[in-house]
């Protein structure tokens, strides 16, 4: 029986396809409202000794303005990233987080990292990715107890064209934190639910259900994916991917 | 007079934007995606570029820091009908890039010629 089960949070082409839809949308209309608002300003300064005509022109740009903000608020719909982005390289988000951790690691859990050999340019405020790597890593550790194993971090870069290994799709290259335990692994109803708020596999109250909730939210709005691959009592595959910042 | 390029994808913006220029004595040379306009920038002739963010080929953004390296001094205005949908705030992208002033779709184009004037003022 196959006991190994894959779950994508934020794929584009479901949860957000209404977003993403909304939001190209407006992107193509504020061009024409552009337009119109264009030729409009260039009407009334030419009709600027006719006010009967001048007034026409003014209704024009009235009413591209009120155009204007149902636009933004289709694309307000959209998850819309922290103020506080900037470019980040993920390996030094990734390096800061296991800083943090590491002083706190139980002697029987060891720790693989690997780092891809170049910067990684990702768009994102570093305080939220730190929060979702802690989130994950935290996981990934409890998950291990007291019997203790390996805790693997890997980031890379996947190229242009290259498949996606979840989703199959073959989108832009992506800069990618692969976050891997040894530990007990989750049933396929459980991976099902993990995204959810409020959602816990932790009975014992040390889980609030809320870090995966938001760390799936967090990476959404950077454009991003969460796929987990799952095998009961053989451990868990987070793979964190962010679409990479365009330096040419 | 001065010398500016329009680089967006959308060819009735561009021709609005064309005519307004015009109307101003700009001397206007266009473009209708990154490439094509990487290719045909003439730094010794461009005094100002005004360029989409999101296009097919290559993207404003990438267009802002080459031509930047091609002619250093170059006033660049990056305009976008994009706001904060997907994957960042491409605008505030454009500004740390480098770009002088940035235009969210649809702006008052008086607004936009008056920039441009500042700009050239700048540079003179």
């Amino acid at each position: 029986m196959h006991d190994e089960y894959d779950i994508l949070k934020n794929n584009p082409g479901e949860r957000t396809s209404v977003e993403v839809r909304a939001a190209g949308i407006a992107h193509d209309l504020n061009n024409v409202l552009t337009v119109i608002s264009g030729y409009a300003e260039m009407l009334r300064d030419d009709l600027a000794g006719n006010e009967s005509f001048k007034e026409n022109a003014e209704r024009i740009l009235s009413a591209v303005g009120r155009a204007k903000s149902l636009t933004g608020k289709l694309l307000e719909s959209g998850n819309s990233p922290s103020e506080n982005c900037t470019v980040v390289n993920l390996n030094d988000v990734v390096a800061e987080t296991l800083g943090f951790l590491r002083p706190s690691l139980p002697s029987e859990i060891s720790l693989i990292t690997g780092f891809h050999t170049e910067a990684i340019p990702v768009y994102a405020d570093p305080s939220e990715l730190l929060r979702v790597f802690l989130n994950i890593i935290r996981n990934a550790v409890q998950s291990m107890g007291e019997k203790g194993g390996t805790l693997s971090v890997q980031t890379s870069v996947r190229e242009d064209g290259e498949e996606h290994a979840v989703d199959g799709s073959r989108s832009g290259r992506c800069g990618i934190v692969a976050i891997t335990d040894t530990g007990c692994g989750m049933d396929p109803l459980t991976l099902k639910r993990i995204f959810e708020p409020y959602f816990t596999s932790r009975y014992d109250g040390t889980g609030t259900g809320i870090g995966l909730y938001v760390s799936g939210e967090i990476i959404s709005g950077l454009g991003g994916t969460i796929s987990v691959s799952s095998r009961e009592n053989e451990g868990s595959v987070f793979t964190v991917r962010l679409p990479l910042f365009n330096r040419g | 007079m001065p010398v500016v390029m329009i680089i967006d994808d959308d060819r009735d913006l561009r021709e609005m934007l064309r005519t307004a220029l015009l109307r101003k004595e700009y001397t206007v040379v266009e473009a209708d995606n990154g490439r094509e306009a990487l290719k045909n920038f003439k730094p010794g002739l461009t005094d100002l570029v005004i360029t989409d963010l999101l296009m097919p080929e290559e993207d404003g953004l990438k267009v802002i820091m080459m031509m930047r390296e091609l002619k250093k001094g170059i006033r660049v205005i990056a305009i976008s009908g994009g706001g904060k949908a997907g994957p960042g705030n491409y605008l505030e992208m454009a500004k740390a890039l480098g770009a002088d002033a940035v235009f969210s779709k649809p702006f008052a184009i008086n607004d936009l010629v008056t920039r441009i004037e500042e700009l050239l003022r700048i540079e003179q």
